[in-house]
């Protein structure tokens, strides 16, 4: 637990959460504006619903992205340091180091994310919708799945794949999965020899989009799927053998 | 290693878990708006299209793996799983065995493609619009019986409908559609007269007055033949009478279930409006059916397809023999 506290305690004194906390302000007075061209069905989101909507399909996305930016160089940087030599020298395995790094990666991702559900939770108060406050919380962890998954699976690749490399196939990864639903359907429109290619890798990999999808409908009381959460829940869990799996040299 | 041992058993309950929780195979929604467009069959019998039953043509809804082939025998539904004879999201009649048969997405992958359509277009006019589309059994209903009418014609009037296609050269329509119609300010203007002359037609109550809007188009038509090429005009005389007809029967399928108010606003209202592309000539082909059915639904037992919808709508009226 030192490990992944001292970790996160180093992330907390960067200036990335702060230009976050600014995005995710700009974000939502822009959507509550008069001067907003956003509509659904013609019609130009200002009320309650249609905010909470776009809103969380954009914190979706800045907190995937941000996940990729918080987390590709932690492990990396610490062997480019040599601190990890003050680890193995007390005999603490690459196994528990690897995996409070990882895990204070997601942690500050999922702090990143609480920044924006924080701004949602005064805009929901502001809009006389103060019950809404309960449905917060199973949605932030509903959409900390996508970022978990994010974060998790930069950090695990970090061990082996040098930062270029980690950061483009986090980005794929990313992509893949915010879009998901987009890209199927655009591979299924489409006929050729790339089309049984995408088909299969958007099989493999997870569509983060139904967790965003799943964290608007509770805050909005409709019905969500379990067999989704078990997904993304079960995407963590294999993501999570690369730990056991990849191991560095230098130890 | 007891540690790996606990972690690798959390795993094999996750995946029992996962496993047991999700839904496999087509939704049943599916095969109730099957169900639904099959009991429409006595209604759509009062069109009066010959021998157009759709049981005689296998519905397959495809859901991005296989296809889910729904048909009806002495009365009870039949579904299959098959590989899938396409394999992309479409809309269209296709030959498979020697039977034209209905090929479509299914609802929610519909509903998501007509999302994504209606957001693309949004940015496109410089909004960023989200579409939530409403597609559900019924609005599948309508899209069966759309694409069992392309199998129905197909399977009896091949021959015409391909003459026709080679002639107007439909598989390069969308380039020249767009050159020498949608860029071509003269030519639209005058297609939004003729639209207006057909919307005036379709609600004119009296068959004077009918004829009257029908002799105007005729005039306007002339105007705009004079500006396009054969292979286009071709091309569009195709779409009226295929695509047309399938749109008048989607839409008189849709009032059935929906009612003559809906069915005015999204049927009838926009025969008056221009859009790039080929949908116009859906609106437009629908309008001449209507017409052509003011005067006698017995058209549908004569009509072949070897000449244009617009020729047969000028004979019927009597103003062929009207020029300029």
């Amino acid at each position: 637990m030192e490990i992944m506290m001292t970790a996160i305690k180093e992330k907390l004194r960067r200036k990335e959460l702060y230009i976050i906390a600014g995005i995710a302000v700009a974000v939502l007075m822009l959507l509550t504006s008069d001067n907003s061209s956003l509509s659904i069905n013609g019609k130009i989101i200002t009320d309650y619903e249609n905010v909470v909507v776009v809103f969380l399909t954009v914190t979706h996305f800045v907190c995937c992205v941000l996940a990729v930016v918080l987390s590709v160089g932690t492990i990396r940087n610490e062997y480019e340091r040599k601190t990890s030599h003050l680890v193995w020298i007390r005999g603490i395995s690459q196994l528990k180091y690897h995996g409070q790094l990882a895990c204070a990666n997601v942690v500050v991702s999922l702090g990143a994310q609480s920044v924006f559900f924080l701004i949602l939770s005064g805009y929901c108060i502001k809009e006389g919708h103060v019950n809404a406050l309960l449905y917060l919380v199973p949605a932030f962890f509903l959409m900390g799945l996508s970022t978990s998954i994010i974060s998790l699976f930069t950090s695990v690749i970090s061990i082996k794949l040098p930062g270029f490399v980690t950061g483009v196939l986090s980005a794929i990864l990313l992509i893949a999965g915010v879009f998901h639903s987009l890209l199927n359907l655009l591979v299924q429109t489409n006929d050729g020899i790339g089309q049984k290619v995408f088909r299969f890798l958007l099989r493999i990999l997870p569509d983060l989009n139904e967790n965003a999808q799943m964290a608007a409908k509770v805050i909005l009381g409709k019905p969500i799927s379990f067999h989704s959460i078990c997904v993304s829940v079960l995407t963590i869990y294999i993501i999570s053998w690369g730990i056991f799996v990849f191991r560095r040299k230098e130890a | 290693m007891r540690g790996r041992f606990i972690y690798g058993a959390l795993g094999v309950v996750l995946t029992i878990v996962t496993l047991v929780t999700g839904s496999y195979g087509i939704h049943p929604d599916n095969r109730q708006s099957y169900e639904l467009a099959l009991n429409l069959q006595t209604q759509v019998d009062e069109l009066a299209f010959p021998k157009f039953r759709l049981q005689d043509y296998p519905v397959r809804c495809f859901d991005g793996t296989y296809d889910y082939v729904f048909s009806s025998q002495d009365g009870e539904v039949h579904m299959e799983k098959q590989d899938p004879v396409l394999g992309i999201i479409a809309g269209t009649a296709y030959e498979v065995d020697g039977i034209y048969q209905v090929i479509i997405p299914t609802i929610d992958k519909f509903h998501a493609l007509m999302s994504v359509m209606d957001t693309v277009s949004g940015i496109q006019k410089e909004t960023f619009t989200f579409g939530e589309q409403e597609f559900g059994k019924e609005e599948q209903a309508t899209v069966i019986w759309h694409e069992a009418t392309h199998a129905w014609q197909f399977t009896n009037y091949e021959k015409q409908i391909l003459n026709r296609m080679k002639k107007g050269k439909a598989d390069e329509a969308s380039t020249d559609l767009s050159r020498e119609i949608d860029e071509n300010a003269k030519v639209v203007t005058l297609y939004q007269q003729e639209m207006d002359c057909l919307l005036q037609a379709v609600n004119a109550k009296s068959i004077d007055a009918k004829i009257s809007c029908v002799l105007k188009y005729k005039k306007i038509e002339e105007q705009r033949r004079s500006l396009l090429s054969e292979e286009i005009l071709t091309m569009e005389e195709y779409y009226e009478s295929v695509e047309g007809i399938a749109y008048y029967v989607e839409s008189k399928v849709y009032e059935m279930l929906n009612g003559r108010a809906a069915y005015e606003e999204n049927y009838l209202m926009p025969i008056g409006q221009y859009s790039n592309g080929t949908h116009k000539y859906y609106s437009m082909g629908m309008a001449k059916c209507l017409l052509l059915d003011e005067l006698s639904k017995n058209w549908k037992s004569s009509y072949d397809y070897s000449i244009s919808l617009t020729q047969l709508l000028y004979e019927t009226y009597g103003v062929d023999s009207f020029t300029n």
